[in-house]
């Protein structure tokens, strides 16, 4: 280029200024035309088609869009497309060699080094000019070259893992058995690998428009009014529609569909969260306005022209301050949605004045967000001809949101929407609620005519996603002079935020205070709990929902007991635990703890933690004038979240059990149509797994299909780690039917009596030593129909609907040890061991990978994470990757996982769900440990001003 | 709806040239904060874009004179990992290094960083500690005279950040405290020894402009931090962190 290719003025161009930019693409020379504006990850998703970028902020942080430039791992979002002019750029998708996956690729696939496959394709462009620039990198060093990744999912040690693989040239080799307990690489694994995930951002409408919600910079005020007049004329826009748009056309607004009464025995406040503000918004993020237009950017720049005139209300962040607040709602004028309690308090009270010693609390259980690396998404369309509406979304369970969403609009059945919940980037509970967003677009779709996609910022995530945990809470626990636990009294204020999410009231009460006896042996509990509106997001299931908050309480009353009462909290729990052959075991507080066997997790746990050597490694540490602490968390929580008849006891207004439909096709490959919903777990893998090891079948013909209410049956989804539980076993029963059904062609055509006739897996064996038919013998038979027994209807196809009879409970030691430096606060963990009895595991390494994920969620808590509103305006000062911290690579460590295992009597398979048991058992152990190093607790998040102020005043006072 | 243009000029003049056709010009190098900002907001002002991270005055990093001149389209890999860097300045190869993440560093400019975040950039503490001079297309600046008050850079329009020079010295440490969200240096500290053992001792935070404090060689270090908490209203804590970072350059320089 010369000096004479220097453009004109300005003045001199055109309106439409494209440039056309060449490049070479994957292996391949492109020529594209593009604005000057035009983002590199924009066009690379939305004009190239290569979806395997992914967008997971807007803050250039958490690498999901990392590609190549010229061999260079670089963001995708921080380039202009014209800046690749004369460059090489190889996204995911240009990583494999046509069938052959990279080595790196391979490595992430059988270390077990993804879930949701969201920072997958990132993850994998980063690990490779990882080892570029650095061949033989330590442990430590690849995590610090992980820091411009975020993995919500893995907890990163698997991804180190598969890097460490990859540099020292020994592959790790998985499972070749598909069998139930084995770990073979998961079915789902090669698309994430590869870039051709399908995500609901990827998707792509007819007649697509997009639309940006305008949300309320006010925490409390009256909505005066909405000038869109500006907005309207932005060139591109369709149209600009509010809350009085939506009361216009009859739509409900969002409840809890979880009923609680109060102790006074009145209903809870069922407040209604309208989809967009009327007359009112009730916190920063609340949704006012939808812009729909022809493209992101002109429903964007159009928002921007929206001119909302607020009054001010009084802004209500803390919950202890509601009752003397001014009122959110007119419906609940002390702010109190309900004051629930379970047990007698009276006796509970006697016991406690009777109690060798009493330990009081007060804590909390910090407010947190969920962050999964996927942003929530929503892309609807309407069909007049049909008059039925489609949905993609990234929900947790599909049906359920079929159902909310119907009532939502109004239709007259759930059957005229079809919801899509495709491959859905992480959840941890969050994704499990519906929100307005998805409605909207559903609404704006007919109402338009279009397609409407709706994708949410990560600034928006952090405002308007359900928020987890938020509790403050007073506990008394009563000993007796032996150290039993006599009494447990709570005390619980939970903070629900501005409207109720859709399990948010069950999940500070039933969830919470079922789970209050713990594994321990407890005679007595009560609990009261306050739940409140103030202005913030609303709070709902996070990860644990209820038990890691209630686990939390126990523990940390358990540590302070034995400071107090000057034993050791192992000893001190030892004394409580319930013995193995107590099972089954009934709980003061209405579950039936079915199996388990505490000290032995307790013992293991404590073994591969060196408990016993622990104060020489502490003289050690003080001699370097560093303060070391150990904490062990036992725990035992209650999955599935099920059976039905418990569920509707407890205020659910569904059943909550799990259907599954194993159908063969004519040429004998087997569908599993399941309404579990993997958004990371695995299912497309351990669900084939349960199939191929009952009926003798290879893994490979068996596909999973979820996430679409038009293929799948009915289903309730997933969440309460109820999956491989509840939908598994509904997998097994189907597959049990299925032989059932064979057995019957099988000796119909060997002429003999059903009964004699064997499954000898995977052939269908008669009396005689001939009588010998294969499976696919069967299939073949059923689909011809040709000669059935009587009465028989053809096919090879069967569903069940499986119920639960109890809860599973799972149980746990976690042993954390820390080592604080004083001077500055500074918490640096040594080990974390985790064992689990999660009864069997169908594919351990799946369940290695929810431990992780878990435990560095629960790390996070304990460490990092705080939800942080300002106290007086309302704005939610967390609010960004920059502002919000939670575990990077470099700031966690390998854990040990181990297992014990007692088989759950009531599943086929003895399995209990693993899915939760990390961020329930972390925290604990992480902050006993650091209690255990400073001599006194302290609150979440541990950050080291905490520590080094405390130290401080303890200095102070020496001196 | 009006969109600019991206020309990637090949002389700096007509760089110059372009910027100062118009109020609607900005230039682009590396991009890390203006791009994800300009995506972030969606409201694309009606502006050309020139891209200079090829144009071969802002490249090169060399030696001249006992002063280590780096062009400012040299990303902070390429600062990071340079042989001259690493020989010259080792310190300021290793501040270099714990700038963003590797995919930042692969692309970010010294002098993007430079004139997007100067007073809480990592590199102001290199530039404040070793009296650096910042060449512009027109001018040479010291580090005190680049910023107006509030942190924006004193650059006009038609004139672009070339190079930092940086005086090399006998030794040097910089230490920093990464914040645990951002990762960006929440508090920093440079140290630099002379051929004549003087030392001086810069000192950077995310939320208070550099401080430069030149010390004779005996003199503690820690005391640097006493004249920072009164001027800068540190939390106790912060100022704790500080004087611990003091306390780890001392010991390493």
């Amino acid at each position: 280029m010369s000096s004479d290719t220097v453009p004109a003025p300005i003045s001199a161009l055109g309106d439409h200024r494209a440039q056309s930019v060449g490049f070479e693409l994957n292996g391949a020379q492109v020529e594209i035309e593009v604005q000057s504006s035009d983002v590199l990850v924009d066009t690379l998703r939305d004009q190239l088609g290569l979806t395997g970028t992914h967008i997971g902020c807007d803050t250039a942080q958490c690498g999901a869009c990392t590609i190549h430039l010229n061999g260079r791992s670089v963001k995708a979002c921080t380039m202009l497309t014209a800046q690749v002019a004369g460059t090489k750029v190889t996204t995911i998708e240009g990583v494999s060699d046509g069938d052959h996956l990279h080595p790196m690729q391979e490595a992430f696939r059988n270390t077990h080094a993804l879930q949701c496959g969201f920072c997958t394709p990132g993850m994998v462009m980063r690990a490779i000019d990882l080892l570029d620039e650095n061949p033989d990198p330590t442990r430590d060093e690849i995590r610090a070259g992980l820091n411009g990744n975020y993995c919500r999912c893995t907890g990163y040690q698997n991804i180190v893992s598969a890097i460490e693989s990859v540099s020292k040239r020994c592959p790790i080799q998985s499972d070749m058995s598909a069998a139930i307990g084995a770990s073979p690489p998961r079915k789902e694994d090669r698309r994430f690998l590869i870039g051709r995930g399908k995500y609901t951002a990827d998707t792509v409408l007819p007649n697509q428009r997009y639309a940006v919600v305008v949300r309320s910079d006010r925490a409390h005020a009256l909505l005066d009014h909405i000038d869109m007049r500006a907005a309207k004329r932005v060139p591109g826009v369709v149209d600009v529609l509010t809350g009085e748009d939506v009361a216009q056309d009859g739509l409900r607004g969002l409840t809890s569909s979880w009923k609680i009464h109060s102790r006074n025995g009145s209903p809870m406040k069922a407040v209604q969260r309208p989809l967009l503000a009327v007359k009112k918004v009730r916190f920063v993020g609340d949704a006012v306005a939808l812009v729909i237009a022809n493209s992101e950017r002109a429903a964007r720049l159009a928002a921007l022209q929206i001119n909302i005139a607020y009054s001010d209300l009084p802004t209500l962040i803390d919950p202890m301050k509601a009752r003397t607040s001014k009122p959110l709602h007119s419906d609940a004028p002390d702010n109190i949605c309900y004051d629930w309690a379970f047990g007698d308090e009276s006796s509970i009270d006697e016991v406690l004045a009777n109690a060798a010693h009493v330990t009081e609390l007060n804590l909390t259980n910090n407010r947190l967000i969920p962050n999964a690396l996927e942003p929530r998404a929503a892309n609807a369309m309407f069909d007049p001809g049909s008059g039925k509406y489609t949905l993609y979304t990234t929900s947790q369970n599909p049906h359920m949101a079929r159902k909310t969403i119907a009532e939502t609009l109004g239709l007259e059945s759930e059957t005229d929407l079809h919801v899509i919940s495709p491959d859905v980037g992480g959840g941890f509970g969050s994704k499990i609620f519906i929100y307005p967003e998805e409605c909207l677009c559903l609404w704006a779709a007919k109402r338009l005519g279009v397609s409407v996609k709706w994708v949410a910022t990560r600034a928006e995530s952090f405002a308007s996603d359900a928020h987890g945990r938020d509790h403050n809470t007073n506990a008394k626990l009563g000993l007796d002079e032996a150290g039993k636990f006599l009494a447990l009294k709570v005390e619980n204020t939970a903070n629900l935020g501005a409207y109720l999410s859709s399990f948010s009231t069950f999940v500070p009460s039933f969830l919470y205070a079922t789970m209050l006896a713990g594994p321990y042996t407890t005679k007595s509990v009560f609990c009261s709990v306050e739940a409140v509106f103030t202005n913030t997001a609303p709070v709902d299931a996070y990860r644990g929902a209820g038990r890691p908050e209630a686990t939390y309480l126990i523990e940390t009353m358990i540590d302070q007991a034995a400071r107090e009462i000057g034993v050791d909290p192992v000893d001190l729990r030892r004394r409580n635990l319930i013995p193995s052959d107590d099972f089954p075991y009934m709980t003061p507080v209405g579950l039936q703890y079915d199996i388990g066997d505490y000290e032995r997790h307790l013992q293991v746990a404590l073994e591969r933690s060196t408990y016993d050597t622990f104060p020489t490694r502490r003289a050690e540490s003080e001699k370097r004038g560093r303060l070391r602490g150990i904490g062990v968390a036992c725990y035992v929580e209650a999955c599935g979240i099920a059976p039905s008849y418990l569920a509707g006891a407890l205020g659910a207004e569904i059943g909550l059990w799990e259907a599954a439909t194993l159908r063969f096709s004519a040429d004998g490959h087997l569908q599993i149509l399941t309404g579990s919903h993997a958004h990371g777990q695995g299912h497309e893998t351990s669900f084939a797994q349960l199939a191929a090891d009952t009926l003798g079948l290879p893994i490979d013909g068996i596909d999973v299909v979820h996430g679409d209410t038009e293929r799948s049956p009915m289903g309730i989804g997933t969440f309460g780690s109820r999956s491989l539980v509840v939908g598994g076993s509904a997998v097994v029963r189907a597959a049990e039917a299925v032989i059932d059904k064979a057995k019957r062609i099988a000796a119909h055509m060997m002429g003999v009596d059903p009964n004699t006739i064997k499954f000898e897996k995977p052939n269908f064996c008669g009396p005689k030593p001939t009588d010998r038919l294969s499976i696919q013998r069967i299939i073949k038979a059923a689909y011809t129909a040709h000669s059935l027994p009587e009465g028989m209807t053809p096919g090879l196809e069967e569903t069940v609907l499986y119920d639960p009879v109890n809860f599973t409970f799972p149980s746990g030691t976690h042993v954390c040890e820390v080592e604080i430096d004083p001077q500055t606060g500074q918490i640096a963990i040594i080990s974390f061991v985790a064992v689990d009895d999660f009864g069997r595991q169908v594919h351990p390494k799946i369940v290695e990978g929810q431990v992780h994920g878990g435990v560095a969620q629960g790390i996070g808590q304990a460490l990092f994470e705080q939800a942080e509103y300002h106290e007086e305006h309302g704005a939610l000062l967390s609010d960004s990757f920059l502002r919000y911290a939670f575990p990077k690579a470099h700031q966690l460590l390998d854990i040990d996982v181990a297992s014990t295992v007692t088989l759950c009597p009531h599943t086929p398979m003895g399995a209990k769900g693993a899915g939760e048991a990390g961020a329930i058992a972390a925290p604990p152990a992480v902050m006993n440990a650091i209690a255990n190093a400073l001599g006194q607790r302290i609150e979440m998040p541990a950050k080291p001003e905490k520590i080094w102020e405390l130290y401080q005043s303890k200095k102070a006072l020496d001196e | 709806m009006n969109q600019g243009s991206f020309v990637r000029p090949t002389s700096l003049e007509d760089a110059i040239r372009l910027l100062g056709q118009t109020m609607a010009t900005k230039p682009i190098a590396g991009g890390q904060s203006l791009v994800p900002s300009l995506r972030r907001v969606g409201n694309h002002k009606e502006e050309v874009l020139v891209g200079i991270d090829q144009l071969a005055p802002l490249k090169g990093i060399r030696t001249v004179d006992n002063r280590l001149h780096i062009g400012a389209a040299e990303t902070h890999n390429s600062i990071s990992s340079s042989q001259i860097v690493q020989s010259e300045i080792p310190a300021l190869a290793c501040l270099a290094k714990s700038i963003g993440d590797a995919q930042v560093r692969n692309r970010g400019t010294l002098g993007g960083a430079l004139v997007s975040n100067f007073l809480h950039t990592d590199y102001a503490a290199a530039i404040y500690g070793l009296n650096s001079r910042i060449h512009t297309s027109s001018r040479v600046l010291a580090p005190s005279e680049f910023t107006s008050e509030n942190g924006s850079p004193k650059i006009a329009r038609d004139e672009l950040v070339v190079s930092v020079s940086f005086r090399i010295p006998s030794r040097a440490v910089y230490v920093r405290l990464a914040h645990p969200a951002g990762g960006y240096a929440d508090l920093g500290v440079f140290c630099a020894m002379d051929r004549d053992r003087q030392i001086a001792v810069s000192l950077i935070g995310s939320d208070f402009p550099p401080v430069l404090l030149s010390l004779a060689v005996d003199a503690a270090l820690s005391k640097a931090a006493d004249s920072l908490h009164q001027t800068a209203h540190l939390s106790a804590y912060r100022f704790a962190r500080l004087r611990g970072l003091l306390k780890q350059a001392e010991a390493e320089l």
